[in-house]
């Protein structure tokens, strides 16, 4: 099988990860130098795989402060890289665990529901309650147009004041 | 028989019977299963909508019975979709079929039985006896089922498999099953219930019916959600607009016995004099004994202009003409109207409502009362207005605010109506008749008292008066400072006038809203890190950004049970960015 791996720019929640696959100029010419091929020899769990890699020669050495993510083709999974263990000189012992996002987005992402919460469609009505507000409100005052302005006596009294 | 309706989640499409855009093996979300009589009619409309989420399963029937037309079944698949709050254009319909050759073998005599084993008080015994081309549902002789083959699919070795809902009359419920024969060897015995889609106990019929969703929706006649929209008048209703109420149309005045003036202040000045007056006369003596205080109602002050008559008239009390002029005040009742204002929103959030933004207005003579924020803040695109005026009530100087809420200033209505008093009383002493003559008559004495006694005084007051030799002029001063006196000293005080409120006049003369929002703490780019809610339907696809689901189905994704729960934790729980 063939392990190709990767650079990952995105963060675990990105579904569609931003990838950079490993290339070196070697002879002037740009060679991928991602892309392993690997024979599973052992039982290995299809969701937290355990690679034992070699480097093929020391110019493709691996370099582990930019390699965190690799793709199994045969399997169609693409995986975080969780562990590297260090057997010996150039064999490496490879832990992933799957991205289900990355791997699965094909299939999931005609899948619908209730969106609760999203970056771009909302409705501002509802309350979550995760909104914060600040202890000390503001308080704004509006006056109606018109008020009392006037005042002014009324005299009431009875009887209509016929003179006898 | 009203048009049925089920709702599938997730359906395997076994067979198509030439449905379009649809493969054998597709899962297809949100099925809904028409079993009707008006099915024919349903399918034909809906096949014109030409939607590709649109399938058939099986042939579509004549269930109105032989020669019946689509003309004659008049229902259409907008107001099938409409009486059960169906979104026609999101729904995926199945048309029910009771017309092909699987219903018809189902239906054959033996199978009919076999299913009365079971259901002996379900099937209509003369189910049987029709043929392919009629309905199989029947309600009569009381019987509490109807039977319908909704479909058939075709199974490898030689089996099929017919689709049945059951309708319980009673309980007014609904089972789907499926059976499975063998096309080969049709034997009743053979017939085995192989599925049932809600009922997970396979071997057996199920004992308790699946509720239909009908309604399928709870809210069938509600928008859906929407951003920044939704339901905006549930139920459709059309309420009635309150108008301010109009004044009375019966008052004290037009009975005769009372009136009122709106004097100036020269005027009361002058009436007083004369109320008071230091001159004595047999017109002074008949003015005290007919007690004129007795005659004042109330002297107010209001915050308004009374309305008056064109002519000023002298104040008369009781029989007594006052000689002072004054503007008569035309009608008990006058209005006064403060103006309208509009309820600014604010964040065009939930933040401008309850519990949030609090509304409070200041009445003027009644003080200080609390509105409900939500029946008068405005929101985008839909502005609110609210209209105060007072109806005051110049006799007794009640007042009642009547406040207006409207979405502009001419189609207001009323929500709120507060009472008080506009009136500031100035207190009028008046002793009562017995005090006062007994206190004049000891003043004035025998001579004053012979005339008194003439005209007022009883019998018994009389015995002292032997009638001594007092002149007028020296009655006319003792008495008139006599009156001074006791209108200062009265020992009964009676204050005329209703309830009186000076404090409001101490107060302010307008009306104003006060406002208390509150302060939004709001981080830079929170949509992005946490989104806002949204409480909508979405497809995954059609979304951008932070998402976070209610919940979602993950139907079609072949992962691995972990990978689906780790997958779900992300959609519903964390959230992910699309």
């Amino acid at each position: 099988m063939n392990i190709i791996f990767y650079w990952n720019k995105s963060s675990k929640e990105e579904v569609k990860k931003d990838i950079e696959q490993l290339h070196a100029i070697i002879d002037g010419v740009d060679t991928d130098i991602g892309t392993y091929p690997g024979t599973l020899r052992d039982q290995c769990s299809i969701i937290d795989p355990v690679f034992m890699i070699e480097s093929l020669d020391a110019d493709t050495e691996f370099t582990w402060d930019i390699i965190n993510y690799f793709y199994v083709e045969q399997w169609s999974r693409y995986y975080y890289i969780t562990e590297v263990v260090v057997v010996r000189k150039g064999l490496y012992e490879i832990h992933g665990h799957v991205d289900v996002l990355m791997s699965w987005y094909h299939s999931f992402k005609n899948c619908a529901g209730i969106v609760q919460n999203n970056e771009n469609l909302w409705n501002m009505y509802l309350d979550d309650g995760t909104c914060k507000v600040y202890q000390d409100g503001i308080i704004v005052e509006y006056a109606f147009p018109s008020g009392f302005t006037t005042q002014e006596f009324v005299l009431a009294v009875s009887g209509t004041g016929v003179i006898t | 028989m009203s048009t049925l309706l089920l709702k599938y989640d997730n359906v395997q499409l076994v067979w198509t019977g030439g449905g379009v855009n649809h493969n054998e093996g597709d899962l297809i979300p949100n099925v809904y299963v028409m079993a009707s009589d008006k099915a024919e009619a349903a399918y034909q409309t809906y096949k014109n909508y030409n939607q590709s989420n649109v399938l058939q399963v099986g042939t579509w029937a004549r269930d109105g019975g032989a020669g019946t037309t689509t003309a004659t079944l008049n229902a259409t698949w907008n107001t099938v979709c409409s009486a059960f709050g169906i979104n026609q254009k999101k729904a995926s319909i199945i048309a029910t079929s009771t017309y092909g050759n699987a219903p018809t073998e189902a239906m054959k005599d033996d199978f009919i039985i076999n299913l009365m084993k079971y259901y002996p008080r379900t099937i209509n015994r003369l189910a049987n006896t029709m043929t392919s081309s009629q309905t199989y549902y029947q309600r009569r002789n009381n019987t509490n089922y109807g039977l319908f083959a909704s479909g058939y699919a075709t199974l490898s070795n030689f089996r099929r498999q017919v689709f049945f809902v059951i309708f319980d009359l009673i309980t007014q419920k609904w089972y789907t099953v499926s059976w499975v024969y063998r096309t080969d060897s049709f034997n009743a015995d053979k017939v085995w219930l192989e599925t049932s889609r809600y009922d997970s106990s396979a071997s057996t019929f199920p004992t308790s019916g699946i509720p239909l969703i009908n309604p399928s929706n709870p809210y069938p006649d509600i928008d859906d959600s929407q951003p920044e929209g939704g339901e905006t008048n549930p139920g459709g209703f059309t309420g009635n607009t309150i108008p301010e109420p109009s004044l009375p149309t019966i008052s004290a005045l037009g009975t005769g016995l009372v009136k009122l003036y709106n004097p100036t202040a020269s005027q009361l000045s002058s009436f007083g004099q004369w109320l008071w007056g230091s001159g004595f006369s047999l017109d002074s003596l008949k003015r005290i004994f007919s007690d004129p205080m007795d005659m004042i109602i109330g002297l107010n002050i209001f915050p308004i202009s009374p309305p008056t008559a064109t002519t000023p008239d002298s104040i008369k009390l009781g029989n007594l003409d006052s000689e002072v002029n004054s503007k008569v005040v035309s009608a008990q009742y006058t209005t006064f109207d403060m103006g309208s204002i509009g309820v600014p929103y604010a964040y065009g959030s939930y933040l401008d409502f309850a519990p949030y933004t609090k509304v409070q207005i200041f009445l003027p003579f009644i003080g200080m009362k609390t509105l409900n924020t939500d029946e008068v803040m405005s929101k985008p695109g839909s502005p609110k207005y609210i209209h105060v005026s007072y109806s005051i009530d110049l006799l007794s100087g009640a007042c009642v605010a009547h406040i207006s809420v409207g979405p502009d200033t001419s189609h207001l209505s009323l929500m709120y109506e507060f009472g008080g008093s506009c009136s500031a009383q100035i207190p009028l002493t008046a002793r009562d008749m017995t005090s006062l003559v007994s206190s004049i008559a000891g003043l004035v004495g025998i001579g004053a008292g012979a005339v008194l006694g003439t005209v007022m005084m009883p019998a018994s007051a009389m015995t002292g008066f032997a009638g001594g030799a007092v002149s007028a002029s020296m009655l006319g001063s003792v008495a008139a400072g006599g009156a001074k006196q006791v209108i200062g000293s009265k020992p009964t005080v009676e204050h005329s006038g209703g309830i009186g409120s000076s404090s409001g006049f101490l107060s302010s003369q307008e009306a104003y809203l006060i406002i208390e929002r509150p302060r939004i703490c709001h981080p830079e780019n929170q949509e992005h890190f946490t989104g806002y809610p949204g409480f909508l339907y979405g497809v995954v696809s059609q979304l951008e950004g932070f998402t976070k689901f209610v919940n979602i189905e993950l139907n079609n994704v072949l992962a691995e049970e972990e990978e689906l729960e780790e997958l779900e934790d992300w959609l519903v729980n964390r959230g992910v960015r699309l």
